[in-house]
Parts: structure tokens; sequence; C-alpha cells
């Protein structure tokens, strides 16, 4: 129950900090060259022979921004980690935490709006515009993983503990 | 002075308090030891990992492997009866302390106060006969029985409890506890879903509140617990404290641990009361004819080493003076000092090494390497940022690269202030070595005012 290890919110909240790093680091960082000493792996990206290997990974951070919002598909904006970040009244420096992450996400998705398709000739000959919507994607994860989870009193953890 | 220092502490007291503390104390721990290998945590903890965590020190230290691991268990979990029914009490003892000090020390992911006072409380058992009544010992031996101990037999673990307590207490004494009630105040919102009292825990006075009863509590109940008039008060503070912080945290056996150790506080009559109604209840008749009659003697060697043992548990928590910038940030000089759920600290650790021939880079995914408690812990604590980098240096050496560099980017959020870069990214922690020097690649703390509320 509540926000423990292995309650509803916690695992939602891990679950969406790990679907981030699996958008930043498979469908874009491995690609890059991000764990290969900066060596682009092309044929990495997803669906290489189907060309919208980017497309792909833009509707999944529309979807997580909108489960982050807490809006269904048909656009109605419900109670979702927004709303519940301002109920604890979270900040960062001063402004509300819930709209600097909203913004971050924004700043995320225009990001990797830059980033054209097809994926595998992007980090190869242009990887300018992927290697800012990695760094923005970064940020991103900083601010969910670290701020948010803080604020809603979530341990970031899969286990139990015995703590103090 | 010293004369009658020895005079006091050798003086005759009842050995009821002491045989209490013992049996409980081996009772709570033979239980905290089956939980925990039931729980599956001697696996998660102690043999899955890859990669270890160890002390500065203390790292050639290593695990067992998943027999030698569950065997050590077995050993404490025995070590834990034996201190509990006072059977082959010297050997518990010694054994108990080393296998669970030796635990402690192979993963400082695992580090929690109430480990490191179990170690020391199991440390200072050692050196007392605490199985001189009520205890299995006696009925294989008679002429071991004793009815009364030297007085720094119990003051021992008197003064041990209320130096945590104190301590405790004392580290709530700054800003953000007392003016910002944080963390509780991100901790407590969240459990307001609880019958009765969750209404409440959203409320910021109410943080407050707890807050200032915490830190209050902690100062003053060694005290309390001393003089008889306030005592069975503070005995009920202590039980009602340690309760609600078990019902709202996620603390494990820590509560139930002092429920019991703080009954040394009550005098021998007390106990010998409370022996006598359990013997009875167990229809066991006690040899009363032999008595030990040995003389209380302190000896110096003991009474030398026991005044090392409390001095330097006074000044070890004030080593953080030693270390500029703030503590909570830095974290140098923050264990083994009772620094009980003062912080809120979360951290995001991304590693890129460096190929200096190329210049290319490599992100690193930690959890390849690590747990997600390791990785948890380790993105907000300096001295294992550093392991882990020199863990990554060494893999990539062994990947063919000759003279990797490891740069971190981390990010971490102290207490409700917003995230902030935490490591200088410039640096090669390769290069950094482990020390009790200040670390100066961790950036300075920008005391940003908590945004008001």
């Amino acid at each position: 129950v509540g926000t423990d290890a292995g309650s509803a919110t916690s695992l939602f909240l891990n679950q969406l900090n790990y679907d981030l790093e699996v958008l930043k680091n498979a469908r874009i960082g491995i690609p890059l060259g991000k764990t290969t000493l900066g060596t682009p792996v092309p044929a990495n990206v997803e669906v290489r022979y189907g060309g919208y290997s980017a497309a792909l990974a833009k509707v999944q951070l529309r979807a997580l921004q909108d489960l982050y919002l807490g809006k269904s598909a048909a656009g109605f904006d419900g109670y979702g980690l927004f709303e519940a970040l301002d109920a604890v009244e979270a900040k960062y420096d001063g402004q509300p935490l819930s709209t600097a992450i909203s913004t971050q996400f924004t700043a995320a998705i225009a990001a990797l709006d830059a980033v054209p398709d097809p994926l595998d000739q992007t980090v190869v000959n242009a990887p300018a515009s992927a290697n800012t919507a990695y760094t923005e994607l970064q940020r991103l994860i900083v601010l969910t993983k670290t701020d948010m989870a803080s604020n809603l009193g979530i341990l970031i953890t899969y286990n139990d503990n015995d703590g103090d | 002075m010293l004369a009658r220092t020895r005079t006091y502490l050798e003086a005759p007291v009842s050995i009821a308090p002491l045989a209490t503390f013992r049996a409980v104390f081996g009772a709570v721990m033979f239980v905290s030891v089956l939980r925990f290998v039931l729980k599956g945590w001697v696996n998660d903890l102690y043999v899955k990992p890859a990669f270890f965590f160890g002390y500065w020190g203390f790292e050639w230290l290593k695990p067992l492997g998943e027999t030698g691991m569950y065997l050590v268990f077995g050993i404490m979990a025995l070590a834990a009866l034996g201190i509990g029914l006072g059977a082959f009490y010297r050997i518990s003892a010694v054994l108990f302390f080393l296998a669970f000090t030796y635990v402690e020390l192979l993963d400082k992911s695992n580090y929690l106060n109430h480990y490191y006072f179990v170690s020391v409380v199991a440390f200072l058992l050692v050196w007392v006969p605490a199985n001189g009544r009520f205890s299995v010992d006696v009925l294989r031996n008679p002429a071991l029985r004793r009815t009364e101990v030297p007085r720094w037999c119990v003051g021992a673990f008197r003064l041990q409890l209320g130096m945590v307590y104190w301590f405790a207490g004392f580290a709530k004494l700054n800003p953000d506890w007392l003016f910002e009630a944080q963390p509780l105040r991100m901790w407590l919102p969240a459990k307001s879903h609880l019958p009765v009292i969750g209404p409440f825990l959203g409320m910021k006075w109410v943080a407050f509140a707890f807050a200032w009863f915490g830190a209050i509590y902690d100062l003053f109940v060694p005290f309390f617990l001393s003089i008889r008039k306030t005592r069975p008060f503070a005995y009920a503070a202590v039980i009602g404290f340690h309760l609600m912080t078990w019902w709202l945290f996620q603390i494990g056996m820590f509560p139930f641990i002092m429920i019991m150790a703080t009954l040394v506080f009550f005098p021998g009559e007390w106990h010998e009361r409370m022996w006598l109604s359990f013997t009875k209840m167990l229809k066991a008749k006690e040899n009363k004819e032999t008595a030990h009659g040995k003389p209380h003697r302190l000896h110096p060697w003991l009474m030398g080493g026991m005044a090392l043992f409390f001095t330097f548990q006074l000044l070890f928590p004030f080593r953080y003076l030693l270390y500029p910038g703030h503590l909570f940030w830095t974290e140098q000089g923050y264990r083994f000092s009772w620094r009980v759920m003062l912080m809120e600290k979360a951290g995001h650790a991304s590693f890129r090494v460096r190929d200096p021939r190329s210049g290319g880079e490599s992100e690193i995914d930690n959890q390849a390497y690590l747990t997600p408690n390791q990785e948890r812990m380790m993105a907000s604590q300096p001295d294992m940022i550093l392991q882990f980098a020199h863990f990554l240096a060494e893999e990539y050496k062994q990947k063919g690269i000759p003279d990797p560099e490891v740069y971190a980017d981390v990010h971490v959020a102290l207490n409700g202030r917003g995230s902030r870069r935490y490591i200088d990214p410039t640096r090669d922690l390769s290069k950094e070595t482990e020390s009790f020097a200040h670390k100066d690649w961790i950036l300075p703390f920008e005391s940003t005012k908590l945004a008001a509320k």
C-alpha cells in the first residue's frame, strides 16, 4: 500500500523511470554509439528495415508524457503524477516541480521531433539532433528519478529493506 | 580521582538488568537473523551481486559464496540463541559479534545505523558475565552463578544506549529538520492513506510537531529513563515513539530492538521481580546455594579498553567538523554517527568511460553491474561513486583499454531542494584515490533556501 516498495505508486513510478531509460539507452543511445566508445551501431536501431525507428520513439515518449499527466488516449486529463506532485506542493528552484517536469517533457519531445528517420542513417551522417535528444532525455530522467521520487516519498528500489 | 572512579565502577549491583538485556537482545537478534534469511536477503544482498562496496581498509573481506554465506547466517542465528539463553555464552557472544560484523563490512550499500548498533552491543556483551544468572550455563555449572556484577557491566549498556539517543537528537538540530520539517514533510504525506491519522499526515504543522517532538525525545529520553520518577513516562514514550516509527516507515526490526534494549534502564529490583514471575511461570527452581564470590575487580586493561571505546564513541560522530562543506551533501563523516532518518536524498549517476587513445566514450549501464539497491545508494554517496569508478576502470582495462578514464555525471536532490550536479564531470575519477582527506571533486553545495510552501 501507499508508497512502500512494491506499492502501486512505487511500481508505477519505477516502471516509468525504467521505460524512460530504455527509450534513452536502447532506442537512441545504443545506435548513437553511447555504449561502443562513440562508434555508431546503425544496425541496432529498432525496425531498421521499416525505417520508422525515430517515429516509434516519439510515440513512446508522448505516451509516457500522458502517463505523467494522467491523460487518457481520448485526451481526458485526469489525476496523474503531475497532480500528485502539486498535491504535496513539490518545488524545483522555486517553481512547481510538476511544471518543471512538464517543461522538460516538452523539451525532450521537441528535441526528439527534430530527429529524422531513418534513424540508422541519422546516427551515422547527422548525429547532432539525436545527441541533443539524448541529452534532453537524460535531463528528464534526472528530474523523474531524483526530484519526483523524493517528493512523493517513494523508494526507487525493488526490494523491501530493514531501514533505520 | 582514578581510584574513586574505579570504586564507583566496581561497586556491586544486581545482575538482573544485564541478564534481561542479554535475553531480549539474543531473542530479537535470533528473530532478525531468521527474518533476514527467510526474506531471501542473504541471496539478494550477499550472493547475487557481482560487485561489493567494501569499506575502506576492509575491502579484503569478501563474501563466501552461497553455501558460505548461509553458513555464516546459520552460525549467527545459533550464536544469537546462545546469547539469549546464556548458553556457551562467551563463545556465542564472540561468534555473533564476528559473524554479524563481517557481514556488515561486506557492502556499505547495506549500512544501517541499527546494524552498527548491533555490532557495538555485541562487542560490549563479549566482556561482561551476562550469563551469571537465569542462564543455561548456570544450570550446567552452578559455580558460575552470581547475583551481582560490578556496576560498569550494566552501566556500559545504559551509556551506549543513551549515546545513541542523544547523538540522534543532536543530529536533528539542523535547519532542515527544525525549520523546514524536512525530510518528514515529504515522508509523512506519503502515508496519508493510513486509517485515523492519515488525513493529518498531509498537514504542515503535523510534520513540524513530529520533527520537534522527535528531537526533544531523542535528546532527553536517556536522562528521563535514568531518573526513577520520570522512568515510567519515559518508557511509555519509548514504546509510543518506536511503534509510531514502525508504523510509518519501513524500518524493520529497529523499533523492537530499541523497545527491548531500553529495559536495561530499569533498576535491579524491577528486573528481579520480572525474572521471579518468569521462573515461576516456567516452574523452574533457581539453585540459590552457590553465589559467585569473586571480588569484582575491574582489570586495568579492561578499564583502559572501555575508556578508549567510549572516548571513540564520543568523538567519532564529531569527525565531520574536520571536513569543509555541508555534511548532508558531502557525507564526509556521516556514517557511524547515529544520524537517523535525516535526509531524503536521491541521486542519478551516469558514468562515462573514455579511451584516451581515440577519445571515444562509452556510457555505462549501471544495472549491468549493480543491484537496484546498490545503484540507489551509490548514486548519492561520493565514496561509493569513487569505488564504482575504480571498478569500471579495472573492467575496461580487462576489455583492452590500457588507461581508461572515468567521468561521472551525477545529480542529487537533497531534502526537497531541486536536483543539482554533484560531482565535477571533468575529473577523471580513475585517478582519484580514497582516503580520509576531503574529496575536492564533490561540487560545493549551493545552499538554496527551500522554497516556501
